[in-house]
């Protein structure tokens, strides 16, 4: 009987290592094509017994938020840009009670619109800037609209995210410009690197940089022999020397800043992120945040690093580009592929260590907190997560998101609260249901008896990049039965 | 000499049994396994599960959400016994890094491999 597990050991080894390697990657946006209109079913969609979920409107395109005014009625942002380089209007839409919408006010083709709050008569809308750098919007329930702050370093992969109202302050996240500090020919295929030649991360105060220099084809030449030499937190195809300074300033990226809700400079609060997507105001009045972690991509890849929910804490660093939490990604080797390379001479200073760790590529994004004990789940973290985009983000083995969690923000312990009720994972186009799609936020009402999920629409991942379809994104709202 | 013939046919009997269960094991390791979200927040029968929930969370969840499948295999789908799970976090066959005694002790790995055998038969149910 003994020598059986001779056996039992090489076949476990077949059954381990031959997954990832050998199959392709099976991201829940890699669909060949997507046909038709797109179906809305709420039954399609699992939530928890005593639940239930419906539609309150559809149709809408790219939408990213939602808010309330002090009446209790819904508004929603479209955000007038998509990956795939799609340049809309933005626009702030009020819901009306028969689910159409009307528009209150359009922006110009400056999107991604990520994110809405609402405080003492105004909305606050962070304006991603794809084109002209990222805005704070102050906008009244008239339309009328003035930037509180503007020219924010949002030019690249990741934008300007998220607002809420603290204090008398704005607090917002500014997403990094490339992946892990470099940028590359990934960023060539988000589009912004021919537009924006020189643009590049920008730290928080002044690093010094270790001499990682990584070479590539130039696809800002036509010469197909030409070769880029590119250095961390610099433009395309400059070099850096070892222990090079590179000069920090505010605005900044990768990071969480204020502005006064009349406007002013922007304050530094913290930074070290990579993609502060989503900031929610708990009940004590910490401030949380979700942060898109690192992809398997471009002159730095990282793999195997999962989306994290940080508390916020003044002048605290998080660790991009150099860790994943408090791991350094020296440690972090993929098999056979060595690890990346440490970029900082010298840390800032010790990272801050993470709430709870999301899923790999989960895309985990809009975040609000559940504070009536009638709903359920009071004091916990609600998170939409719009699921992967690989395969351009890496490989995955099967879709990853396309759901709502709960966070216990005591324990980091992470639970499903919404999904498609389909036995294999992924969005309703994979699935062919009616059921989610990509989750991008999640908003409580004002009384917090109603959870409305903000639902992008389909966004499927084609051999030259996304493909986001127009008119495909819904609101849903979740209420428990009495 | 018969005697080793018949050891060596139920050595080859036991082989391919075992290649056939770990080929299922296998195919079935790459899809995810529906499960009903919970409405109300979701106990830890022992301390040790508790803590193997937290160990798990903090380590495993983010390639294997809940034990599912995503950036890297399921491990709720599988029947694979305590042991081997003890050994494929220790040595990390594949491509899954090995956790050694300096992030995790032996106590922690046990923890982590019961919490995931917990999980399956909660899940199966």
């Amino acid at each position: 009987m003994k020598r059986i597990f001779i056996y039992i050991f090489p076949a476990a080894v077949l059954v381990f290592s031959s997954c990832y390697r050998i199959l392709p990657s099976k991201g829940g946006g890699q669909i060949a094509k997507v046909s038709g209109e797109r179906i809305v079913e709420p039954a399609d969609i699992v939530v928890p017994p005593g639940y239930t979920i419906e539609v309150v409107a559809a149709k809408l395109t790219f939408p990213t938020a939602v808010a309330f005014d002090d009446t209790g009625t819904a508004y929603v942002v479209e955000s007038g840009y998509s990956y795939g380089e799609v340049f809309l209007e933005p626009r702030l839409l009020r819901i009306e009670e028969d689910g159409q919408v009307t528009t209150v006010f359009a922006g110009e083709k400056n999107g991604p619109w990520t994110g809405i709050t609402y405080h003492d008569g105004f909305f606050y809308i962070a304006e991603g800037g794809q084109l002209e750098g990222g805005k704070i919007l102050k906008v009244n329930k008239e339309g009328a609209a003035e930037s509180i702050i503007e020219n924010l370093p949002s030019r690249g992969d990741h934008h300007t995210n998220s607002p809420v109202v603290k204090d008398e302050y704005v607090y917002f996240g500014q997403g990094t410009a490339t992946n892990s500090g470099v940028v590359g020919n990934d960023n060539a295929a988000f589009g912004w690197l021919y537009r924006f030649r020189d643009f590049h991360d920008i730290p928080c105060e002044d690093i010094r940089v270790n001499a990682i220099n990584n070479e590539t084809e130039n696809v800002l030449t036509d010469d197909p022999n030409d070769l880029a030499v590119t250095g961390p937190f610099s433009p395309y195809n400059t070099k850096v020397e070892q222990n090079q300074v590179i000069q920090g300033g505010i605005p900044c990226n990768g990071a969480v800043m204020r502005v006064p809700l009349n406007g002013g400079d922007p304050e530094l609060v913290a930074w070290g992120f990579r993609n502060p997507f989503g900031l929610a105001l708990a009940a004590n009045g910490d401030i949380y945040v979700t942060d898109n972690s690192y992809d398997m991509r471009g002159s730095r890849p990282v793999w195997g690093t999962g989306d994290l929910l940080f508390k916020l804490e003044e002048n605290a660093w998080y660790g991009w580009p150099d860790y994943y939490g408090m791991l350094p990604l020296e440690k972090l080797e993929f098999p056979g592929e060595g690890s990346p390379k440490k970029i900082l001479a010298r840390d800032p200073r010790e990272p801050t260590p993470p709430v709870a760790h999301l899923g790999v590529h989960s895309s985990s994004n809009g975040i609000h907190f559940s504070t009536n004990a009638d709903f359920g789940f009071e004091g916990q973290a609600f998170i939409a997560q719009f699921g992967d985009m690989a395969p351009n983000v890496g490989k995955v083995m099967a879709p990853v998101g396309y759901r709502v969690v709960r966070v216990a923000t005591d324990s980091g312990i992470i639970e499903d609260f919404a999904g498609n009720t389909a036995k294999e994972n992924g969005p309703a186009s994979l699935l062919k249901t009616g059921g989610l799609e990509r989750p991008i936020a999640v908003q409580f009402n004002p009384e917090g008896d109603e959870l409305y999920i903000v639902d992008f629409g389909i966004l499927s991942m084609g051999e030259k990049g996304p493909n986001p379809v127009k008119e495909s994104g819904v609101i849903w709202k979740v209420t428990k039965q009495k | 000499m018969e005697g080793d013939k018949t050891e060596m046919r139920k050595l080859k009997m036991g082989l391919i049994l075992v290649i056939l269960v770990f080929s299922g094991a296998r195919i079935s390791s790459c899809s995810t396994p529906k499960v009903m979200p919970k409405a109300e927040v979701v106990e830890m029968p022992t301390d040790d599960l508790r803590e193997g929930r937290n160990l798990f969370n903090s380590h495993c969840s983010s390639c294997h959400p809940a034990g599912k499948a995503g950036l890297a295999p399921g491990i709720i789908d599988k029947p694979l016994p305590e042991f081997l799970i003890r050994f494929q976090i220790r040595h990390g066959v594949g491509v899954m890094p090995a956790f050694d005694e300096e992030v995790l002790s032996d106590q922690e790995v046990e923890k982590i491999a019961e919490y995931l055998v917990y999980l399956r038969k909660e899940n199966r149910n």
